[in-house]
């Protein structure tokens, strides 16, 4: 071992452990950690026996608590913008799944498709799975089959800018008969590659609206 | 998101930088210039206001503020800190003195940025809440070890003294609200495409 790494270690032995980069900690390491700054009552609810709950005529000395877990991917596994929608994904397909049912009850009777649009097909399929399972968990009937276009049709789409082309694939789904009378579409949107945020809209009868 | 790219090309900023007590009316003043410059450097039209933005449109801002405002205001980003927790570090120093500073005093901190974009009319954009946890250990101990293993095997990447921290820091967050910022305007165009024809501007 380092000479000086055995001599930071003894130095130190008194500190309790600490995420933030310091002798022992690397900024990398350190990196790896996801952590949260929590009061002491949520730290002893979230990981009860690692912290002596606070006294009943309270704590001697302001204390503090800071959650830390480790990340399941190493980091620079994934590019930063997917890093961001996904790993809090659940939270964000959750909140539109949410607008998309209660912004749109004329909707209720139907069955659900999903479309995601983000350039990644990996990442594709986990907004997709996840936005299926937040639309059950509201209540809404959700199909796994995918909605098509033509060739022509993509060929189309694709040159168009989005305001015009979400609506255009719209119509299409419709006049196809890929999107019934008995179905919507929610469109999971990623409409720039710089943002990290997920915007959807729905698709009925033929007509696109933006939900957020 | 790189902070150096032209993210914000010709967009009409204003940010409201809010002092309290986690942040003193000079220290608001120079969060308001680092930032303004940050989004400047992005190709924003930007306008510094110190408090709070009204509820109307651009009301907040003076005859001398409002000159690059010829056009609408298109982002106005709100900035609030605050403190989470400080330690108290006196039993610290008191074992840091005693051992002439072998080992170190160690005070800590919490702090949490509220930043709030809304368009110009005042209609919510993007929000969120930036912590961040400052660690600062004294003593001749630490200032040496720091010193020997940023001379001999830290890596470049990975050191740790002088002002490295505050400059990582500094850039985490400026990549954060450049961030924001930018996925605010991208919504902002969501927005105008989701209005009916005859309210777009």
């Amino acid at each position: 071992m380092n000479p000086f790494a055995l001599l930071a270690a003894a130095l130190l032995a008194y500190v309790r452990p600490d995420p933030a980069p310091g002798l022992l900690m690397s900024k990398e390491r350190s990196r790896q950690l996801e952590c949260a700054v929590v009061t002491t009552q949520a730290a002893v609810e979230r990981r009860p026996g690692q912290l002596a709950p606070e006294g009943s005529r309270g704590d001697m000395a302001d204390r503090g608590a800071v959650l830390c877990s480790e990340r399941l991917l190493r980091a620079g596994l994934r590019a930063p913008r997917d890093e961001a929608i996904l790993s809090t994904l659940e939270l964000r397909v959750s909140e539109l799944a949410a607008t998309a049912v209660s912004v749109r009850p004329d909707l209720s009777d139907r069955t659900w498709r999903v479309e995601p649009f983000h350039p990644s097909a990996q990442v594709s399929a986990k907004i997709a799975f996840a936005t299926k399972n937040a639309l059950m968990a509201h209540g809404a009937a959700v199909s796994d089959r995918l909605v098509t276009l033509a060739a022509g049709d993509v060929d189309v789409i694709t040159r168009m800018a989005p305001d015009l082309a979400y609506p255009a694939a719209c119509a299409r789904y419709a006049a196809n008969g890929s999107l019934g009378e008995g179905d919507a579409l929610l469109a999971v949107v990623l409409r720039d590659p710089l943002e990290t945020a997920l915007h959807a809209g729905v698709c009925a009868d033929g007509r696109w609206s933006w939900l957020r | 998101m790189d902070p150096t790219a032209p993210n914000l090309s010709d967009v009409r900023m204003a940010v409201y930088c809010v002092p309290g007590p986690a942040l003193s009316r000079w220290e608001t003043n120079k969060l308001c210039q680092r930032v303004s410059t940050l989004f400047e450097h992005q190709g924003a039209l930007v306008t510094t206001v110190e408090g709070p933005a009204a509820d109307g449109e651009d009301d907040a801002l003076t005859d001398d503020e409002r000159p690059v405002m010829e056009a609408p205001i298109a982002l106005r980003m709100e900035l609030r800190s605050r403190d989470l927790y400080t330690n108290n570090a006196s039993l610290s120093w008191a074992i840091s003195l005693m051992t002439a500073t072998v080992l170190p005093a160690v005070e800590e901190s919490a702090f949490a940025v509220d930043v709030v974009i809304r368009d110009g009319s005042g209609f919510l954009l993007a929000s969120e809440s930036l912590q961040g946890r400052l660690i600062t250990r004294y003593g001749v101990g630490t200032w040496a070890a720091n010193r020997a293993a940023d001379t001999y095997w830290r890596r470049e990447d990975q050191r740790l003294f002088g002002d490295i921290s505050s400059h990582d820091l500094s850039e985490d967050l400026y990549r954060q609200l450049s961030q924001l910022a930018y996925n605010a305007r991208v919504q902002r165009q969501v927005l105008e495409a989701r209005a009916p024809a005859e309210a777009r501007p």
